[in-house]
């Protein structure tokens, strides 16, 4: 089920919980793609000036989805239920998740309904797409965050035809594991999608 | 063309919608801050409860920085796919040459007006004393 991360509320709030109970029914995945529009401006201090400020900004506004669907407890509420984050980049994903962690052991009793760390309901549910794969200058920076992620969690999108597609040949750094290799362009797709 | 009177003027106060069925067409009648609009229920792009979408405002920008957001809550946002349509005229923006929600004129009239005819007010029972909204179709 394609939902979008810019919305009229933040995906996590009780109007979007019919679609995660009948994903979870269904067997299927939620993917949260990037885009969308609610009517809301696309940053938190209103209307940016640039299209490389919104290309940008994805990253953001799926961080706003991630968040409200943890800390309302969609994922506490549906343990099956597996949501695949797409076109937004997984860069973020530790820096996120560490955030949240840290924040949730002091405020944890405003939502007690979230039950365990955040990291954990994101390490359990959540996949990611790479494209635009994140690009740093040392490329052992990127296993690392892979490495957080996981190998299983991860996988190849190019977004062919789009200008800023990836190229498969391109995409991963050298000294990945053949097991890997394969769990990052077919075997984590057919497990997320149920076609293995 | 028939009149059709769908509500008092209290029933509707502004920032609230109406849907009904008139005929067999589902159509939406909104308050907007005071102002009146009846839209067909039907999305041109495929055939969505359009009426049903968040109230926005138009986003629009001559330079980088120079932002203006206007029209707000006169913008109806599809639910399906996020189309954008002008609740005043139905226009859409995205094509407005080829899309356009079929918008219906909505006014309000004395009930001393409504009393007389010629309109068709099958639920709602008018009397002299209230203003009422009604749909031309």
């Amino acid at each position: 089920m394609l939902l979008l991360s810019r919305n009229v509320e933040p995906l996590g709030q009780r109007r979007y919980w019919p679609i995660y109970e009948a994903a979870e029914e269904a067997g299927l995945p939620i993917g949260v793609h990037a885009f969308g529009f609610g009517g809301n401006p696309i940053t938190a201090s209103g209307w940016p000036s640039y299209y490389i400020e919104e290309m940008v900004g994805h990253s953001q506004c799926q961080q706003t989805a991630l968040a409200s669907i943890v800390l309302e407890g969609v994922f506490e509420r549906h343990p099956k239920l597996k949501m695949a984050m797409i076109e937004a980049g997984f860069g973020w994903a530790p820096s996120l998740s560490w955030r949240l962690d840290k924040c949730w052991q002091r405020l944890r009793s405003e939502v007690p309904h979230v039950k365990r760390p955040p990291s954990e309901y994101i390490r359990d549910h959540v996949y990611w797409t790479t494209q635009p794969m994140e690009d740093p200058e040392r490329r052992d920076h990127l296993l690392d965050v892979i490495d957080w992620v996981g190998w299983d969690k991860l996988l190849f999108a190019t977004d062919y035809p789009h200008w800023d597609y990836d190229d498969p040949s391109r995409v991963l750094p050298a000294g990945v594991s053949d097991a890997n290799r394969e769990a990052f362009y077919l075997d984590n797709a057919l497990k997320l999608y149920g076609l293995a | 063309m028939t009149r059709h009177v769908i509500a008092t003027v209290n029933e509707l106060p502004p920032g609230t919608r109406k849907f009904l069925t008139i005929g067999e067409r589902p159509i939406a009648v909104f308050n907007i801050k005071g102002e009146f609009f009846g839209l067909l229920n039907r999305c041109p792009h495929q055939g969505a409860a359009l009426c049903e979408g968040p109230l926005i405002g138009l986003a629009q920008s001559s330079d980088p920085g120079e932002i203006e957001y206007t029209k707000l809550g006169e913008i109806i946002r599809c639910p399906w796919h996020g189309w954008e349509f002008d609740i005043r005229t139905g226009q859409s923006y995205c094509d407005p040459k080829r899309f356009r929600a079929k918008a219906y004129p909505v006014n309000v009239e004395p009930g001393a007006s409504v009393v007389k005819g010629p309109y068709v007010a099958e639920t709602i029972a008018v009397s002299v004393e209230s203003d009422y909204v009604v749909v031309d179709l």
